[in-house]
């Protein structure tokens, strides 16, 4: 049993098998399989040898004419290791002599010859070890694949451990059944928070190493209110968390009892409680929760989640007009799409090639520099407000002279759609996300061009103190109280 | 059945890419055969068995053919061995 910490995102206690991502022969774990599998598993492996050869003379065809010959060579030389009986008929044996999985006849194998190269005299030859590995390795690639299964059965009790969560990998996570997840990078502040809330699942960011240290498997205690990790607990420990779970989920279940009662301060101002959603899905639980409304939908999410297919401007109304006809109360907020340093969509190559994503054509910025995207887009929007009460916020404004170009962006297509004699909400609000501090130093001439205002606290502390919040080194600057 | 004495001679021995060119050519022949050193043999059709007999500078291995083309065998790989594979040094 040993303890780790993290930066807990909350969502209580979760206590699973560790279910690791990014994979690496490393941290591979022994797989039983049955007698009637072992074909199958045979077959795998030598699809993975297979892919793992085509894929080394595709790169020894293509090795540029100056490179020097030594390159070519170490390549054929790979190529016919691919071929040996120790690394081409050996895992099969494993396999079938063992009943084990093909990731771990790929391991045993490696381990047994890395150690007769270990015991080996001769300092070169000792060396090729890592040669050998590296090519076990790549077969193991192959094998596993990179993608995440979420539709794995065996996810149910899963605690994910990864490296990174990419917003794309937003809404694979979403449909999947899993307790909790941690990963090496993040802080209070980046996407996975808020991938972590939408899940309401106990999450960690932040934990180094954590591949290294956990093993596929093992039993995990995830505290995401205090960011304590403890790996493979000893009963009573075990005992005391379980203990900690229930007296979580009884407190969560009369927070929720509270759903009904109004939110008013003490000295009785009513506060209008909205909820913030990524996608359609989110809204049974606005439902669920008693919000008054949609404060912020990210649509930028629709065009994120699927990167092979574009979201057309009738399947963004038919999506828009139906989450305004779920809703009991208050209004639908939708965000137009606010791509961003940390969510790019394939289709915007500029992005890479920026040497300050950040401070580069994101939000607003990209839409009006895509007229056709933003129009098609805000169409979409005024269409689904004949069903319903929706509003229109406008991401990253800096300054009046850019709302006043959405807002007549906007008003163009208003134009258009009236020509057309198509129905809408004319009268439709809008308003503006506050993150940019120019708008918010200006806000006095701002306001009086829109009907409501968010403010994106994340960004606009970000571009207050100059500090990257997905970066590590610098997220101790991150300071929403920052005075003098 | 073939067996013969043979000294290694080039500087780095029994290396990746001796064992290589060893195993090629030992490839191209029916017969099969065998390389010992001390008391371990190698399959001289298999690079990792060859690497991991680790024959150095000045070891002194024996390789053994058996087929119909066991002489001939003995003789492509003798002089290899004695070419110091090719290699410069």
């Amino acid at each position: 049993m040993f303890t780790i910490h993290g930066t807990g995102i909350g969502g209580g206690i979760a206590i699973g098998n560790a279910y690791l991502i990014d994979k690496t022969l490393e941290n591979v774990s022994q797989h039983h399989i049955e007698a009637h599998q072992v074909n199958d598993e045979i077959a795998r492996f030598n699809q993975a040898l297979f892919q793992t050869k085509l894929d080394l003379e595709t790169l020894r065809a293509n090795v540029p004419s100056q490179t020097p010959a030594e390159l070519s060579a170490f390549l054929s030389l790979a190529i016919m290791m691919l071929s040996d009986s120790h690394i081409a008929k050996e895992p099969i044996k494993i396999i079938s002599n063992e009943l084990c999985g093909a990731e771990w006849a790929i391991k045993l194998q490696a381990d047994r010859l890395s150690k007769k190269f270990d015991d080996m005299e001769d300092l070169y030859l000792k060396e090729r070890k890592f040669d050998i590995l590296q090519i076990f390795e790549k077969i193991f690639k192959n094998l596993v694949g990179s993608k995440i299964d979420f539709t794995d059965l065996n996810l149910k009790n899963a605690i994910l451990v990864a490296h990174d969560i990419s917003p794309a990998d937003l809404i694979g996570f979403k449909n999947a059944d899993f307790c909790g997840f941690l990963t090496e990078v993040g802080n209070l502040t980046s996407h996975m928070v808020i991938i972590g809330r939408n899940l309401e699942i106990p999450a960690i960011v932040g934990v180094q190493s954590a591949r290294q240290i956990i093993n596929d498997n093992d039993v995990v205690i995830i505290d995401g209110v205090a960011g304590v990790i403890v790996v493979n607990p000893d009963e009573l420990v075990l005992n005391e968390y379980k203990e900690r779970q229930l007296q979580w989920l009884f407190a969560e279940q009369k927070l929720f009892e509270l759903s009904d009662s109004k939110a008013i301060t003490k000295d009785g101002v009513e506060i209008q409680l909205y909820a913030n959603i990524d996608c359609d899905n989110d809204v049974s639980e606005v439902i669920k929760t008693n919000a008054h409304g949609i404060g912020l939908f990210r649509s930028e999410f629709l065009f994120l989640a699927n990167e092979n297919h574009f979201c057309s401007e009738e399947e963004q109304y038919i999506i828009y007009s139906n989450i305004a006809k779920q809703l009991k109360s208050g209004p639908l907020i939708i965000r137009t799409a606010d791509f961003g340093s940390d969510k790019n969509p394939s289709w915007n190559n500029q992005h890479n090639k920026d040497s300050n994503p950040a401070l580069g054509l994101n939000g607003i910025r990209l839409c009006l520099a895509q007229d056709d995207f933003f129009q098609t887009q805000l169409r979409a929007i005024l269409r689904a407000s004949a069903h319903g009460d929706i509003q229109i916020m406008f991401p990253m404004i800096s300054s009046s002279w850019e709302l006043k170009q959405a807002i007549s962006k906007l008003e163009l297509v208003k134009q258009d759609l009236l020509d057309k004699g198509v129905s809408f909400n004319y009268n439709i609000k809008v308003g503006i996300m506050i993150e940019v501090p120019s708008a918010a130093l200006t806000i006095k001439s701002i306001i009086k061009m829109v009907d409501f205002i968010s403010i994106g606290t994340n960004d606009l502390i970000q571009y207050l103190l100059a500090m990257d919040r997905n970066n590590e080194a610098v997220s101790y600057l991150y300071n929403p109280l920052h005075h003098e | 059945m073939i067996t013969k004495e043979c000294k290694i001679i080039n500087k780095l021995g029994l290396h990746a890419r001796a064992s290589s060119k060893l195993v090629m050519i030992a490839n191209k022949f029916n017969s099969e055969i065998k390389i010992s050193k001390d008391n371990k043999i190698a399959n001289a059709k298999s690079l990792m068995s060859v690497m991991m007999l680790s024959a150095t500078m000045s070891s002194i291995i024996t390789l053994t053919a058996v087929g119909d083309d066991e002489k001939d065998a003995i003789v492509a790989l003798e002089s290899l061995i004695n070419n110091k594979f090719g290699e410069e040094f």
